[in-house]
């Protein structure tokens, strides 16, 4: 597998999992098993709760109430709250994120997702990473025409969607965390997210 | 006895329906009864509102945790509920451009702040330039309504005589 595709579909898929749900035990305990957490989260480092606190406590006095704060209380992760004129979250099968899902086979489970609407920034993450996959998949495949065309589908997906109103999620997201974790987190996510939409540029650029 | 009883329950069971009333024609009463009256709220309250608070048009996400800030930098302390109902309650009973400058000022010192953001994200990211451009555009525009705002604001004072328009 081409390592930069794996890397960034990983990545997509792991911001995608922060940004649409609460951690669990499981997760924390990953990225506290992690040896390059404080990579992606420097502040992580002087934050004495994630030193000292056992993850119980952790999560639930600390990180938890900051997700619920930030992703449910206070901020609106839905693109069509932040691109429509009259800020509504457009929650049926008129949404245009739709029209990309579609003709990929992806399909959100509202339930099992806990969205109302299929442009929440964690699906469209996600998407992202089934994006590269599949181009990772047709380059396997010795489908170089497939793959471009994913490839350009990322670029369209981006410049139609996901970065037309995420930094607008994102800064508030990362100046109304009360944790060192979801400020890093929103930090990191609009970092690679705009890298990556560079990184896409360069390469279609030199293909043409 | 018994008749007092009754009548004390008779009470608590019509409290409990007012206030826990699901029926929708009920509820938008309540709304409505919590809703500012507009004469206590400058004229361009309304307008304000949907450009502040939209952020296609205001180039900006301005959160309940924004309008707390600003309420709390100009002494109003107001609670956290609906962003609208927020604003409103920051603007109810200004009457005069002295009142409703500091407000306009800490909006604006928010809405600089995002500007100075968005101009670093296009330097590190010289791809989402048109992006971070066209909201700069957004804000600026803003700016500029709320300072014609301010501008043109009228005082109206309570004790004013009638304006005549016939003279």
């Amino acid at each position: 597998m081409n390592n930069i595709l794996l890397t960034r579909a990983n990545f997509y898929s792991f911001l995608s999992r922060l940004l649409l749900f609460e951690l669990d035990l499981k997760t924390l305990k990953e990225l506290r098993e992690n040896k390059n957490i404080f990579e992606l989260f420097p502040n992580l480092q002087t934050w004495d709760s994630w030193q000292n606190l056992s993850d119980n406590e952790l999560l639930n006095s600390h990180i938890n109430p900051d997700f619920t704060n930030i992703s449910i209380l206070h901020l609106v992760p839905y693109e069509s709250f932040y691109t429509r004129e009259d800020a509504m979250i457009e929650s049926g099968g008129a949404n245009l994120v739709t029209n990309f899902y579609h003709e990929f086979g992806f399909k959100v489970e509202f339930n099992e997702a806990r969205v109302v609407a299929p442009d929440h920034i964690g699906i469209e993450l996600a998407f992202m990473s089934l994006l590269i996959n599949g181009e990772n998949n047709a380059l396997i495949n010795n489908d170089i025409k497939t793959a471009e065309k994913i490839l350009n589908t990322q670029k369209q997906f981006m410049e139609t969607h996901l970065i037309n109103w995420i930094s607008l999620y994102l800064i508030n997201f990362k100046f109304e965390a009360r944790t060192p974790l979801y400020y890093d987190l929103g930090e990191t996510a609009l970092a690679f997210i705009f890298e990556d939409y560079n990184y896409i540029n360069i390469i279609i650029d030199g293909k043409n | 006895m018994n008749n007092e009883i009754d009548a004390l329950r008779a009470e608590f069971d019509k409290f409990v329906v007012e206030k826990c009333s699901i029926n929708e024609k009920d509820r938008r009463e309540k709304d409505e009864e919590n809703e500012i009256p507009k004469d206590e709220l400058p004229l361009f309250s309304d307008e304000l509102a949907r450009r502040l608070l939209t952020p296609q048009i205001a180039g900006a996400n301005i959160s309940r945790i924004d309008l707390k800030m600003i309420s709390d930098e100009t002494g109003d302390n107001v609670a956290v509920s609906n962003r609208n109902r927020m604003l409103k309650a920051i603007l109810r009973h200004k009457r005069n451009r002295e009142e409703i400058e500091p407000i306009f000022k800490s909006i604006d010192s928010r809405l600089n702040g995002r500007i100075l953001l968005y101009r670093e994200i296009i330097e590190a990211y010289p791809k989402s330039t048109n992006i971070f451009l066209n909201y700069i555009n957004k804000i600026e525009n803003l700016q500029s309504f709320m300072q014609t705002t301010l501008i043109n604001f009228a005082e109206i004072d309570s004790d004013s005589p009638p304006i005549s328009f016939d003279s």
